[in-house]
C-alpha cells in the first residue's frame, strides 16, 4: 500500500482497485477485532465492551446497532456467537469477494509502473501471477505458524463482567485509534477516526482534487505521508504509555 | 517527483513502519509476559480450595463492597487518612500476621483517622465482624487475604 500510495498508482483508471485494497485492509482489522473478542478472557471481554461502546455514539441508529451487535445490553454469550458468525462467515465471504474483485481489477488495468520507469512489464495470470502470490502467501503463513508455535499467545483469566482489569488495552493494530480517542473528546475522536478511514478509502479522488488545487506539487503525497507518520507516532506512543 | 525520490520515500515510510512495529511489539510482548506471570500466580491461588473458600467468604460478607474486588480497594471515604479512600488489601501480608489480621476483622475499625484534622469525619468505618465470622470461615478468609499480592511493578506500601 505504501508503494501504491507514494507512486500514486491509484490514479485513474485504478481508483476502484485502491478502494478494494483499502477495504481488504479494513476487513483484516475486522477479523482482528472479532477474533480477539472470541478469546473471551478478561482483557478480551473488556476490549470488546469498550470497542462496541463506540458504536453507541453513532447518531440515530447507534443504540439499535449496539444491541444488534451484542445481542443484549452488554457483552454476553450472545455477543460471542454473533462475533463467531462474523468471524467465520460474514467476514470471510466479504474478504473472498473483495480479493476476487481486487484481482480482477488488477488484471484488468495491469500493475501501475513508477513514473519515469521505462520498463513495461506484462505477465500472465497463470502461472506467473498465481505463483508469485502463492509463494508470498505461503511464506507469510509459514512465518505465522512458526511464530505461533514458538510463542503461543495463551489465555488470560476468564471473562468476569463484575471485575474490570486495571489495564484494558486493545491489540496493537488498534493502538493509534485508541491513543487518539484518549487524546480528544470521545465524540470528536469517533468522528475524526471515521473521517480518517473515509479519507483513506476515497483517497484517489481526494488526491485528484489536491492535484487540481496545486498541480505538480504532490500535496497529496506529502499530506498522506504526514498522516501516516502521525499514525505511527500514535502507535508507538500508546505502546510505550 | 523523480523515480529515485519516490523510491527513497517508499523506503523511508516502510522503514518507519517496521521500526514502529518492532518497538510496539517488543514493549507489548514484555508487558504481556509480566501480566501472564501474574495471572498464572492468581490461577495457582484459585486452585487452592481454602483460598477459593476464603474468596467466597470475602464476597459473602460484602468485604468487596468497600475494599474492592480482589482487595483492590478504591471505595471513596471522604477525608479518610488513607487518601480519601478505603484501603485496598493487597499489602496485608506485609504488615499483619494472621493472628493480628483475625483480631482486626473481629474488632473492626470504629474510628477511621482523618486526612485533614479540621475536615469532616470520614463517613465509612469498618464494622466489627466478631458475631458474624468465626471458625473455619475466619481461617479461610484470613488465608485468602494473606495470599493477596499487588500486581508486579506496584510500589510496596505500609498501608493495608
Amino acid at each position: 500500500m505504501i508503494r501504491v500510495f507514494v507512486t500514486r498508482a491509484y490514479r485513474r483508471p485504478r481508483e476502484l482497485t485502491w478502494v478494494f485494497g483499502a477495504s481488504l485492509f479494513l476487513l483484516t482489522l475486522g477479523f482482528g477485532f472479532t477474533g480477539y473478542s472470541l478469546v473471551y478472557d478478561s482483557l478480551s471481554y473488556w476490549a470488546t465492551t469498550v470497542g462496541t461502546n463506540l458504536l453507541g455514539d453513532v447518531p440515530v441508529i447507534g443504540h439499535s446497532l449496539l444491541w444488534v451487535l451484542r445481542g443484549g445490553p452488554d457483552v454476553n454469550p450472545n455477543t460471542l456467537s454473533r462475533f463467531y458468525n462474523f468471524h467465520i462467515g460474514v467476514l470471510p465471504t466479504l474478504m473472498a469477494l473483495a480479493i476476487l474483485t481486487h484481482l480482477v481489477l488488477v488484471r484488468l488495468h495491469g500493475v501501475a509502473r513508477l513514473d519515469g520507469d521505462p520498463r513495461r512489464e506484462t505477465y500472465h495470470f497463470f502461472p506467473e501471477h498465481v505463483l508469485r502470490e502463492a509463494t508470498i502467501g505461503l511464506v507469510l503463513l509459514l512465518a505465522l505458524v512458526v511464530y505461533a508455535t514458538a510463542r503461543p499467545p495463551g489465555l488470560g483469566e476468564p471473562a468476569d463482567p463484575s471485575f474490570t482489569p486495571p489495564h484494558i488495552r486493545p491489540e496493537w493494530y488498534f493502538f493509534p485509534s485508541y491513543r487518539w480517542l484518549k487524546m480528544v473528546p470521545m465524540r470528536v475522536g469517533i468522528w475524526t477516526s471515521a473521517g480518517f478511514v473515509a479519507a483513506m478509502v476515497f483517497w484517489p479522488w481526494i488526491d485528484a482534487g489536491l492535484e487540481r488545487v496545486a498541480p505538480g506539487r504532490r500535496l497529496g503525497v506529502w499530506l498522506g505521508s504526514a498522516g501516516f507518520m502521525f499514525t505511527l507516532v500514535l502507535l508507538v506512543w500508546e505502546a510505550l504509555s | 517527483m523523480s523515480l529515485t525520490a519516490q523510491k527513497i520515500l517508499v523506503a523511508l515510510l516502510s522503514i518507519a513502519l517496521v521500526v514502529a512495529l518492532i518497538i510496539a511489539g517488543s514493549v507489548d510482548a514484555r508487558r504481556d509476559a509480566v501480566a501472564r506471570k501474574h495471572a498464572e500466580a492468581l490461577l495457582d491461588d484459585a486452585a487452592n480450595p481454602q483460598l477459593a473458600r476464603g474468596r467466597a467468604v470475602y464476597t459473602r460478607y460484602s468485604c468487596n463492597a468497600c475494599h474492592g474486588a480482589g482487595g483492590a480497594g478504591g471505595m471513596s471515604n471522604i477525608n479518610a487518612e488513607s487518601g480519601g479512600k478505603v484501603n485496598g488489601l493487597l499489602h496485608v501480608s506485609e504488615t499483619y500476621t494472621a493472628t493480628e489480621l483475625m483480631e482486626k476483622i473481629r474488632s473492626g475499625v470504629p474510628n477511621v483517622g482523618k486526612g485533614d484534622p479540621t475536615g469532616p469525619d470520614p463517613p465509612l468505618h469498618m464494622p466489627a465482624f466478631r458475631d458474624l465470622i468465626a471458625g473455619q470461615e475466619m481461617r479461610d478468609l484470613v488465608a485468602y487475604l494473606m495470599s493477596l499480592r499487588p500486581p508486579p511493578g506496584e510500589a510496596k506500601s505500609k498501608a493495608w
